[in-house]
């Protein structure tokens, strides 16, 4: 199969970090060789954050590098529309994007230097990428809180990654989350695999 | 026994020092090398503290060392510029626990002041430095540096980079192994590092690089991966990885020890190739020793020397030094967004003293903390950002220069409470003892934030959350000798803009206003949410200029075509109040807990969930 990329995009605070190690948890136990590359430090406060997620199998010398070359992303995770737009040049052509659909205004836009983008979705589709949206905030909310969605997210790539299987996310989910969180975390993850 | 876990580069490092049996292990928190001792302080059996800043936490671990025991200590590149006065006398002495020095490096500058390269340590101290690639080599090769140090008596160094601190692999982890305890012989001729000791220790390091350099040519970390071609690859750590990648059939020298260099098995790779390229990030470091040894090479002809060197540039640089390889893939065309750079949390302590500062106008000088995010759009209050503390001696050097100038108002120094006790206590000292005019705001939201809300002094409580005793700011600068020292809230908008306009405009006095409330996100204050009366509201956008990350200007659909009034976005405000406070005509009300507010809401916002 070659090895698999994945890209999350997101903006700081939005639990971004955590849901590559749930993926990277799941595509271990699935039985691939993982890694990742999350970017921490001043991103947390409201700036742009990012990680590298690669998977493949061990047999065929798993994976070298945590990252990859612009072109060669096969799924963009993005938390928000914005940040889809600005990572999308890594994906290849028809490369799969999973967006949740609630926007996060910078402060360009909060101070009305710039407009918001307008049909982010059109703007990906027609550079090639086949997209999904999701209304991951009203799936966080209806599983009880709007901090669920990043794992809402997962819900929905977990669609998009049959050879990983969702059953290796709910077990990654229970090993990451703390016990209290967990129920409204599987909830979360469970609406949006229903899709 | 082995097994396999997944963890970090920075969590692998923590496990490989727990494993090595280290007992005392220090830090200053510094991205990309905070979570190292975050990970650290999770593992049972040995003391780990953050201490009040690099040099301190330098000096708490050769204590231990000298005493016998492993030491381990952690910070980011910029963070042995403060230790390096004892980093570099240390090595002259000798080693007696094992001694190691994990760096964090910042190409690309994702979170630092500067991207300088911590391998000319290397050369510069006498200090072996060791470069991992991926977290199970990080691993791999902290167990190596704890031998090394003790096999040699040398401390030694561990370059870790943003990459490979921040990036996560499959790694193999072993049980605890404490050496037996080496114990404490007093010995002046190996620690007391002044003449006659230090110039005869000084012979010795001779000895000791020659060794050095014996060990980096055996070491079989440092090793050749076959590969056809003309042209052979130099490389370390996760450059190497990227190198193997893109050009699997390519001959690669994979180094593990960027000083000393294994230098005979490099001129022998040399030798058996028509041409040597060097794969390094920034300068020319590889390259440099390379020509010295006489090893002829090619480098920074084809690959930057600065910032991050991404697979792209690899790529590029080695296509276009004749590496045949194929294209990378066509990437989607999107054109390039807006950018987002990162804001101030609701509910920020620093956000109504950074407007303040800015309405009056004062010269601020600005340091090392989220505050410094004071400087962005829509603020630019502080016009000046140095070194951690170094705002209060250059407001004090800045006051000199324009003392005779009747125009001039004496500059100001902001700062937080961990930059303060960290590098500030000599400056305050400073300032008292040669009579400047100095006057400083202190952010004390008790944490230390931008690296992610360690605990400090301010807290009072160590790295366990134990509390032991937190630093009395306004009584160190009394007994300093500042004389007017004043405690503001900084919720309360106007009484605060009354003080900070007062003792700062004051005249050939000096002054400390010490702001108070602490940090939002760490303290995560949850206060019933404000929102904006659209009918009241006149569109000034006054309320806009605090910068919160919940207000913005929007369309509601009963008011006139064209107009905008403001909105707060209720999932994300926490009710410090400062919008209400700043806003003319009292149009930002605080909600009532369980109640919807009794206004209509913006066109495309209406309430989910
Ligand atoms: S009250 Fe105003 S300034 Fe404070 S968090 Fe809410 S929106 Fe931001
Ligand atoms: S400060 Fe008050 S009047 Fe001015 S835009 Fe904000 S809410 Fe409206």
């Amino acid at each position: 199969m070659g090895v698999k990329n994945l890209f999350f995009a997101g903006v700081g605070g939005q639990g971004l970090v955590l849901s590559n190690q749930i993926q990277a948890r799941a595509a271990l136990r699935a039985g691939f060789d993982v890694k990742t590359s999350d970017i921490y430090g001043l991103a947390m406060r409201g700036g742009s954050v990012y990680g590298y997620q690669r998977f493949g199998v061990l047999a065929e010398g798993g994976v070298l590098s945590s990252t990859f070359p612009a072109g060669a992303g096969d799924v963009l995770v993005s938390f928000e529309p914005l940040e889809a737009l600005r990572w999308a040049h890594l994906m290849r052509r028809g490369a799969r994007a999973v967006v949740n659909a609630s926007p996060v205004y910078p402060s360009a836009v909060l101070l009305e230097k710039a407009p918001y983008p307008r049909d982010v979705v059109a703007t990906l589709a027609g550079a090639g990428l086949e997209v999904t949206a999701v209304d991951a905030q009203a799936i966080a909310l209806r599983a009880g809180s709007a901090k669920l969605v990043n794992v809402a997210l997962l819900g929905a790539l977990a669609r998009e990654l049959p050879e990983v299987g969702p059953e290796h996310v709910r077990a990654a989910i229970r090993e990451l989350v703390p016990a209290a969180m967990l129920e409204a975390n599987l909830k979360a993850f469970e609406l949006a695999y229903a899709g | 026994m082995s097994e396999r876990q997944f963890l970090t580069g920075n969590q692998a490092v923590a496990r490989a020092a727990w494993e090595a049996g280290v007992t005392v292990a220090t830090s200053y928190p510094g991205s990309p090398a905070t979570q190292l001792m975050e990970a650290l302080a999770g593992h049972p059996g040995l003391y780990t503290e953050w201490s009040a800043s690099e040099k301190v936490a330098l000096e708490v671990a050769i204590g231990a060392s000298l005493a016998g025991a492993r030491a381990f200590c952690a910070m980011k590149h910029v963070g042995v510029n403060i230790a390096s006065d004892p980093l570099m006398t240390f090595a002259y002495s000798r080693v007696n626990g094992g001694f190691v020095l994990a760096v964090g490096d910042d190409p690309g500058m994702h979170s630092s002041q500067n991207e300088q390269d911590s391998r000319t340590w290397g050369p510069f101290g006498f200090l072996p430095v060791l470069e991992p690639g991926d977290a199970d080599s990080a691993r791999r090769l902290t167990l190596e540096a704890f031998a090394l140090s003790e096999r040699l008596e040398t401390p030694v160094m561990l370059r870790l980079f943003d990459k490979t601190c921040h990036m996560a692999g499959r790694v193999e982890v072993g049980e605890r192994r404490p050496p037996a305890s080496r114990g404490y012989t007093p010995s002046q001729a190996d620690h007391f590092m002044a003449p006659p000791y230090s110039i005869a220790r000084r012979e010795k390091l001779e000895e000791r690089m020659r060794a050095l350099q014996a060990w980096a040519e055996g070491w079989e970390e440092n090793r050749e991966l076959p590969g056809q071609g003309r042209l052979g690859l130099v490389a370390s750590g996760h450059l190497a990885l990227y190198a193997r990648e893109l050009a699997p059939g390519l001959p690669l020298f994979q180094l593990a020890s960027v000083f000393p260099l294994p230098l005979e098995r490099l001129r022998a790779f040399a030798a058996r190739h028509e041409r040597l390229l060097v794969l390094e990030e920034l300068g020319p470091f590889l390259e440099d020793r390379l020509r010295l040894a006489g090893i002829a090479c090619e480098g920074k002809r084809w690959f930057p020397d600065r910032g991050e060197l991404t697979p792209e540039l690899i790529h590029r640089g080695l296509v276009q030094a004749g590496v045949a390889l194929p294209p990378l893939p066509e990437a989607a065309a999107v054109p390039a967004p807006i950018p987002r750079s990162p804001m101030l949390c609701p509910g920020c302590p620093h956000r109504p003293v950074i407007r303040i500062l800015q309405d009056l106008k004062i010269t601020c000088h600005g340091d090392i903390g989220c505050y410094l995010m004071g400087s962005y759009e829509p603020f630019s209050a502080f016009k000046t950002s140095i070194s951690m503390a170094a705002s209060l001696g250059v407001a004090m050097g800045m006051g000199r220069a324009q003392q005779d100038d009747p125009a001039a108002r004496p500059p100001v120094s902001v700062l937080g409470d961990s930059t303060f006790v960290h590098s500030g206590l000599p400056s305050m000292a400073n300032a008292a003892y040669n009579g400047h005019t100095l006057k400083v705001v202190l952010l004390d939201n008790q944490s230390t934030s931008m690296t992610g809300c360690q605990e400090n002094p301010s807290t009072g409580k160590d790295i366990r959350g134990v509390k032991h005793r937190a630093f009395d700011f306004l009584g160190f600068c009394r007994v300093v000798g500042m004389e007017d020292v004043t405690e503001v809230d900084q919720f309360d908008f106007k009484a605060t803009k009354a003080v900070l306009k007062e003792k700062l405009e004051a005249p050939g006095k000096s002054a400390v206003v010490i702001a108070k409330r602490p940090c939002a996100l760490k303290y995560k204050v949850r206060e019933p949410f404000f929102y904006v009366d659209p009918d009241v509201c006149i569109g000034c956008r006054t309320c806009i200029k605090v910068s919160c990350p919940p207000i913005s200007m929007q369309r509601y659909a009963h008011k006139p075509e064209g107009k905008l009034n403001s909105f707060i976005d209720e999932t994300q405000c926490v009710g410090c109040s400062v919008c209400s406070q700043v806003c003319p005509v009292g149009a930002i009300k605080r909600s009532t807990p369980g109640a919807e507010p009794p206004v209509p809401r913006p066109a495309g916002h209406e309430r989910k969930g």
